[in-house]
């Protein structure tokens, strides 16, 4: 229930803060390439980890009483947080999707290819930050999360080679936003399946039956 | 099996203080003085494998009930839990649930013991009363049939039928083998509860000449029949009017211990147990005093 309450808040916010940032993006002069790039780079890099954070805060809290009944402890922490887990990345594809036709506009020829491309990559962001930030408030409570979020926000949004050891660094590279990685996007879509798994390995690793 | 909390130490602001906690507990009533609140219920989520301890250890009959869904299901348990997630729903639905979860590990339902009253239990579990609350949870522990443990964080307070009905049930368990544990506050309700008294900071349990003061309202026979070189009490009082018994031993827990034991085997109304200092308690009247050594 809480898991649930948590995720519509955390998706409220986040189309909140998408819809003010796209909007105050799109009235600025620029290409609408450019506008698309940081819409989306500000969706996927700097409001999806607040909501993310919000999220897990407010729901990882729970403690389910059936746990001492003998309920397993992993089925119960998957069964409280999968909403979460489910819910957010969708939100992050639809969001997305709604930033490219916002600034494309819906006539657009490469809008369909765009979409396409971009769909994968914004599941996959939010997927590996959902569960990172899981795994963290798991090993180091909440104040795990708020380190994380602000190593997200601070060195994460850099562009410096060591940033590529979090997710935030293979988002920009699979948008084509700011310098690029040494190596072939495939890599950091790779790099991103990879720390979603890590992360989860992590997390059910730490819940004990 | 044997419950053995080994160099605990919580998280709890009010367990600070305390040293690491160790004690080996086998089947039979204890009774374990704690004066935080905050502690006892983080306590129990420790000991019952609810929670992690900052430190230390918990094994039950060898095994952490901390990874043992099947041995958390034999542990019956009061932590200050929130039974809020259910929503609307009657709170009568967690028996149903606790029930199924249980029965799948081998543990068996037994009767409820009727301190929440069938249409309460109609109603969801955040529109009952605080002492609902507690009633509901204490109902929950105890309505397990066969557990390795029971675990109360708060000692029951409740109407004089309904402790005894409590204080039976805790007896039938640690009858049965199980280990059960009430943490208390006050070295009387202690004395109440556990056959064996645990202190996890140093008292002085030999201080010479402690007096304690007993207030009982309706008084029959009392008979304390202390052990050791605690005080013996065996008198008649008047039934019609509340009496004041000054009792003198050298071992406080024990004099308090048989001193409740005796009041309930009477069903006299035992409505104040208080430990005084010898000179305080010179200064007052008492109608019936038993000097010790």
């Amino acid at each position: 229930m809480k898991a649930r309450r948590a995720l519509t808040r955390a998706v409220f916010g986040l189309t909140l803060l998408t819809g003010a940032a796209t909007f105050g993006l799109s009235v600025d002069d620029g290409s609408r390439q450019e506008t698309t790039d940081r819409a989306l780079s500000v969706l996927l890099l700097t409001t999806l980890p607040l909501a993310v954070c919000f999220a897990v805060w407010s729901a990882g809290k729970t403690e389910d009483q059936l746990i001492a009944f003998g309920q397993n402890r992993r089925k119960s922490s998957l069964s409280r947080l999968g909403p979460l887990l489910l819910g957010l990345p969708l939100s992050a594809v639809v969001l997305s999707a709604a930033v490219l036709v916002w600034t494309r506009g819906p006539h657009d020829p490469s809008l369909a290819v765009d979409l396409v491309s971009t769909a994968p990559v914004a599941l996959m962001a939010a997927a590996a930050l959902c569960l990172s930030f899981v795994a963290i408030f798991e090993w180091f409570g909440s104040l795990g999360l708020l380190v994380l979020l602000l190593v997200l926000l601070t060195f994460g949004q850099t562009e410096l080679l060591a940033a590529a050891a979090l997710p935030s660094a293979h988002v920009r590279h699979l948008l084509g936003v700011g310098a690029t990685l040494p190596f072939d996007p495939g890599w950091s879509m790779a790099a991103l399946w990879l720390y979603s798994a890590l992360a989860g390995w992590a997390w059910l690793g730490r819940v004990r039956p | 099996m044997n419950l053995l909390l080994d160099g605990v130490v919580l998280h709890a602001l009010g367990a600070r203080a305390m040293p690491p906690l160790t004690f080996d507990l086998g089947p039979g009533t204890h009774a374990l003085c704690l004066e935080s609140g905050e502690a006892a219920a983080e306590l129990a989520r420790v000991a019952c494998g609810l929670a992690r301890a900052k430190r230390g250890r918990v094994l039950l009959g060898g095994d952490d009930p901390l990874g043992r869904p099947a041995l958390r299901a034999r542990i019956g348990s009061t932590h200050g839990g929130d039974f809020s997630a259910l929503g609307g729903k009657p709170a009568r639905t967690w028996f149903e649930r606790a029930h199924a979860l249980r029965a799948s590990h081998g543990g068996t339902q037994g009767e409820l013991l009727g301190l929440l009253s069938p249409e309460r239990l109609e109603l969801p579990w955040h529109e009952l009363s605080l002492a609902e609350r507690r009633a509901f949870e204490l109902e929950l522990a105890l309505s397990l049939e066969n557990p390795h443990a029971v675990w109360l964080s708060q000692a029951p307070r409740l109407a004089p039928e309904a402790l005894d009905r409590v204080l039976l049930r805790l007896r039938q368990r640690a009858a049965d083998g199980a280990v059960v544990v009430v943490t208390v506050s006050a070295e009387r309700e202690a004395a109440l509860f556990g056959d064996n008294v645990h202190l996890p900071r140093l008292v002085r349990r030999d201080a010479p000449g402690v007096t304690v003061q007993l207030v009982v309202e309706r008084p029959r026979e009392v008979a304390a029949e202390l052990q050791g070189d605690a005080a013996v009490l065996s008198t008649q009082l008047d039934p019609s009017r509340p009496t004041v018994l000054l009792v003198r031993g050298t071992d406080q827990l024990a004099l308090c211990r048989a001193c409740s034991r005796a009041a309930l085997a009477r069903r006299c109304e035992l409505s104040e147990m208080v430990l005084l200092p010898l000179a305080q308690a010179a200064r007052r009247g008492s109608e019936a005093v038993a000097g010790g050594p």
